[in-house]
């Protein structure tokens, strides 16, 4: 019996675009400042309360979906923006090693994995870990495109300074020791031997996402996956093995804002639908008995709107 | 029964110490034994092969290099499609912290960095691809490493302080190897330690560590088993080197072999080899060091 669900991942999981607590400026289309925060922003455009990240992320639209359906599920979002796989790991062993509530066979875990361009390292200054964002093309040409943040839309002015203080270092570590080739087979059999560990040590588990890239050295492992991997699209539609990618397809906020808020993450409304399709999934994969809630016929914001708001 | 061993470690388990290519009055020490002067026949898979001459035996181990190695090189033999899990058996020689992997793109290469994680502030032992090369070679390599001169490394000296924290490395060092060895459970792959991973979580040990250990007389690892048996102490402190010694590697090997037999991996009777059976061997290594000495070479 589940009492418990876990979620995994990066901004699509936490609720990413939906920073109502961000205070950076919100820029507008052309890069001009638009005298409104980016919280305030978001805040003007969507009405749902609470104006939480949590709230307007999939996780946070399944758990008031559990709730509306009487279940006695919490769930823990251990998701952060901008992060990857190796923080994904680094928490979840923070998870079974030090936390007394986690009770192994009454949770679920639900991963949704990144692909490459993300590097995490322990970094003193801030006695915390950051995450480097870098542009991951075969021939790694272009090594400007670089970012480095403790976190992502809510760094201090301090943290920021901080950082840039060090960049010079991390853009050498990235100019000399990130080679994309080398990083996506460090991904593609990392992910393969965490999903075995998951296996093997009888974790109840779900994917969300899958990396979008594997490298040929491990196509051979990637059916053995299937049955933990949650299927997202519309009946009669292109099926995807990632929530993030069933989004792209016209579901993004900005699709949802009619250019609005120019932000690429999952809508409120995708993350409705998703909390749906995850529900399915956990009533297919037998960790609840429900009947299968419908999902609703292939919406598209773009043909939708006819007229823009702004 | 087992058709194939592979070996994964550090110097320890390549046979470090007996480098003939660069110092070639170690093979005047080892005159007279009938041994192959090269590194791999001075190891203990080496001796291990003289032992189990029908068994083919893969020594991928490698001197300065850590557990990161092993678990690259493991994982991508065992994800083969050509692996034969039944008739395969793994032996790991792990390491501790203070080796920390990276990939050179200039090289198109891992290196590795050395460091001693018990030192505040903590100091560094060098970056290498390769260890224990001829001075020539070295002197190459470094010239090839990116980001390093001469005289050690500006960048390491910089980065190091500035992304190692002792216990966030150790955590990380703990998971990758609980995550390794559940893969290896979850295939059913047959694996041994010469010596075990100790940084593990105490909750894994039952499950990952405990079936899984080689009996060198009462101890789980070589580094504790005969550990006054190094080349130093073989040579008689000719040669300076904290490695494993000849004799040290024979009994290794024999340990082994009867690990094998008890586990009915393979079929045989057990050595029960002991130091006194080496006896004449250290002889002939002493009548070859006191001439050395007495040469003054």
């Amino acid at each position: 019996m589940i009492k418990k669900i876990y979620t995994f991942g990066t901004s699509c999981t936490a609720g990413g675009g939906f920073e109502f607590d961000c205070k950076y400026d919100y820029l507008t289309k052309e890069g001009t400042k638009s005298g409104k925060t980016r919280g305030e922003h978001i805040k003007s455009i969507y009405s749902e309360t609470p104006y939480t990240q949590e709230h307007y992320s999939y996780p946070g639209q399944l758990s008031d979906l559990l709730n509306s359906k009487s279940y006695s599920i919490d769930i823990e979002n251990i998701s952060k923006q901008g992060y990857g796989n190796e923080r994904i790991e680094r928490k979840f062993f923070e998870l079974i090693h030090n936390s007394d509530d986690f009770k192994k066979d009454e949770s679920l875990l639900i991963f949704e994995f990144s692909d490459l361009s993300r590097k995490e390292f322990y970094y003193n200054p801030l006695q915390n870990h950051v995450i480097m964002n870098y542009k991951a093309d075969p021939d790694d040409k272009d090594m400007k495109n670089m970012t480095i943040a403790k976190s992502y839309w809510y760094d201090s002015y301090e943290d920021y300074k901080t950082i840039t203080k060090d960049y010079g270092l991390f853009k050498e570590f990235r100019e000399n020791f990130i080679s994309t080739d080398n990083e996506l087979i460090e991904v593609s059999r990392k992910y393969y031997l965490f999903l075995e560990f998951l296996k093997y040590n009888k974790y109840n588990f779900l994917i969300s996402a899958i990396p979008e890239i594997i490298h040929p050295n491990y196509f051979n492992q990637e059916d053995k996956w299937k049955k933990y991997t949650i299927e997202f699209g519309f009946d009669g539609h292109e099926k995807y093995n990632s929530f993030n990618l069933f989004a792209d397809d016209g579901l993004t906020i900005q699709d949802e804002t009619n250019q609005a808020y120019c932000d690429g993450h999952p809508s409120l409304f995708a993350n409705k639908i998703i909390a749906k399709m995850v529900f399915n999934a956990m009533i297919k994969n037998n960790y609840i008995e429900d009947d299968i809630i419908p999902i609703p016929k292939k919406i598209n914001f773009n043909e939708s709107f006819d007229i823009a708001i702004i | 029964m087992i058709e194939k061993i592979y070996v994964f470690g550090t110097s320890f388990a390549e046979g470090g110490g007996f480098e003939f290519n660069i110092n070639k009055t170690i093979s005047y020490s080892y005159n007279g034994l009938g041994e192959e002067y090269t590194k791999e026949n001075f190891s203990f898979p080496g001796q291990l092969r003289k032992l189990l001459p029908n068994i083919e035996i893969v020594n991928l181990s490698k001197s300065g290099y850590g557990n990161e190695r092993m678990y690259r090189l493991a994982s991508d033999i065992v994800f083969s499609d050509n692996f034969d899990v039944d008739n395969s058996l793994l032996i790991f020689d792990f390491s501790h912290l203070g080796r920390k992997e990276y990939f050179s793109r200039k090289l198109n290469k891992h290196i590795i960095l050395n460091y001693d994680a018990n030192s505040n502030p903590i100091s560094l032992n060098g970056v290498a691809q390769e260890y224990l090369k001829t001075h020539e070679e070295y002197e190459k390599d470094i010239e090839n490493l990116p980001l390093l001169d001469l005289d050690n490394s500006n960048f390491f000296n910089e980065w190091v302080p500035l992304t190692y924290n002792e216990q966030v490395q150790h955590e990380l060092c703990s998971s990758n190897a609980t995550i390794f060895l559940s893969f290896l459970k979850n295939r059913n792959v047959k694996y041994l330690f010469t010596d075990p991973p100790y940084f593990i979580n105490h909750r894994d040990y039952d499950n990952l560590l405990k079936n899984h250990y080689i009996k060198f007389q009462d101890k789980a690892s070589t580094h504790d088993y005969h550990n006054d048996k190094t080349i130093s102490d073989e040579t008689d402190g000719y040669h300076t080197d904290e490695h494993y010694g000849l004799i040290k590697n024979k009994l290794i090997a024999s340990c082994i072999h009867d690990e094998l037999i008890k586990r009915n991996m393979i079929s045989g009777s057990k050595l029960n080899k002991n130091i006194k059976d080496f006896d004449n061997i250290k002889k002939i290594i002493t009548k070859n060091t006191n001439y050395l000495n007495k040469r003054n070479i």
